[in-house]
């Protein structure tokens, strides 16, 4: 990548007040990110294991010797995909925030003016500091996050449901995945909660199988035959009612396993899906460009209210397995429109 | 922090990661390797032990 170019020329670009100087920085972020993940993906094509079982069995050998003999590196294997996926995660992260930082980005938080990182929240769903028993942390960029990232009790399940809606009917114990963050509002003496975020929680044959799966075109991490209430495998959503309405959050994974997680997955039919954003609202232009406009067509892209005109189609392939068909159309508003 | 400065932790960031992904893919490759040549071992020590069986197969029938 050549930066140094990149950095000259929106140097240039700002001499000159060109607002169009702010935009290079998206391009260079995402320019990065789509090379670390065709790299991540390149690293991990699956190595071939076709024919191993036949050929062994046929000079007389079995499928669990062969397992004890390969599985060892097949462990290890998968432990670096997983070290793979979690460099690329790390890095989109930290580019985001970057690229995003252009001074109109709209943290609810970035006001915030106490010491303390750490809150309870209150019967008015108001945070209250408390540097002590503190169960939420507001992160140095602005995020909110529950202060543990596991759920091993019910004690932790209950503070999890105070901030997150989730699919879990039960308390479950496993690790946190955040899927839509929570809402607050600033008040006179510091931040509400206004509505609840969404997030899942992941065991560890979750976790494992989504390293196996991550080669897929997109992926439902929500088990859409149950959302849906179809029982087959390779289900479609004629046979349901119930899979037209009730649409359901679901994290889309594209390509490498790198993903978006904010949008609202709904049957409709013939195994089509309609894919919208989550969010009704993009705080930058960037947040359109760095994560939705692979599904979405958006003329003049720019932070404000978003309204779908069309949804994305993605057609079912297979269990938890979906094909993109058509782009889907967005547009901004303002609130008077 | 100005534009300069995000482009270039921009940089680092995505040279970082580079340079982990090209290590983390020289030890996958290392490791496919190493799993292709205990394949390999396994499938010839079987073909040994095949060979043995036919021979001493042919052994008792001809003798």
């Amino acid at each position: 990548m050549e930066t140094q170019k990149t950095t000259e020329i929106i140097s240039h670009l700002e001499e000159n007040n060109n607002i169009a100087g702010l935009e290079n920085l998206i391009k260079q972020a995402q320019e990065a990110i789509q090379r670390l993940e065709k790299k991540a993906q390149n690293i991990s094509e699956s190595y071939s294991k076709r024919n191993e079982i036949s050929q062994v069995e046929n000079l007389g050998g079995s499928k669990e010797e062969l397992q004890n003999i390969t599985s060892p590196f097949d462990k290890k294997i998968e432990q670096e995909d997983a070290q793979i996926v979690n460099t690329v995660i790390k890095a989109k992260k930290e580019i985001n925030i970057l690229a995003e930082d252009n001074g109109n980005t709209t943290s609810n938080f970035e006001t915030q003016e106490t010491s303390s990182r750490y809150y309870t929240i209150g019967e008015s769903n108001e945070l209250i500091p408390d540097s002590d028993s503190g169960i939420l942390e507001i992160t140095p960029e602005g995020n909110i996050k529950l202060e543990k990232d596991k759920i091993a009790s019910n004690e932790d399940f209950k503070t999890f449901e105070k901030l997150y809606d989730s699919n879990h009917r039960f308390a479950q114990w496993g690790t946190i995945e955040v899927l839509k963050q929570p809402d607050f509002e600033k008040t006179e003496d510091g931040f509400r909660l206004i509505r609840k975020g969404f997030a899942q929680i992941l065991t560890d044959f979750d976790i494992k199988e989504r390293a196996r799966n991550k080669d897929k075109i997109i992926s439902q991490d929500i088990d859409i035959d149950k959302s849906v209430g179809v029982e087959n495998e390779f289900s479609n959503f004629n046979g349901s009612a119930k899979g037209y309405l009730n649409p359901f959050i679901g994290k889309l994974e594209i390509g490498s396993g790198i993903h978006r997680e904010d949008f609202i997955v709904e049957g409709k039919g013939n195994g089509f899906v309609e894919v919208k954003p989550f969010i009704s609202r993009f705080s930058t232009k960037s947040e359109f460009l760095l994560y939705y406009k692979n599904q979405f067509d958006l003329d003049n892209p720019r932070g404000g209210n978003v309204r779908v005109l069309k949804p994305a189609i993605f057609k079912q392939t297979g269990k938890n397995e979906f094909e993109f068909v058509e782009k889907g159309k967005l547009e901004i508003y303002h609130e008077d429109q | 922090m100005t534009k300069e400065e995000q482009a270039k932790k921009i940089e680092e960031i995505y040279n970082e990661a580079m340079e982990k992904l090209s290590l983390l893919a020289h030890e996958r490759n290392g490791l496919i390797k190493e799993r292709q040549k205990a394949l390999k071992r396994y499938v010839k020590d079987l073909e040994t032990k095949k060979i043995e069986a036919v021979k001493s197969s042919l052994k008792s029938n001809y003798s």
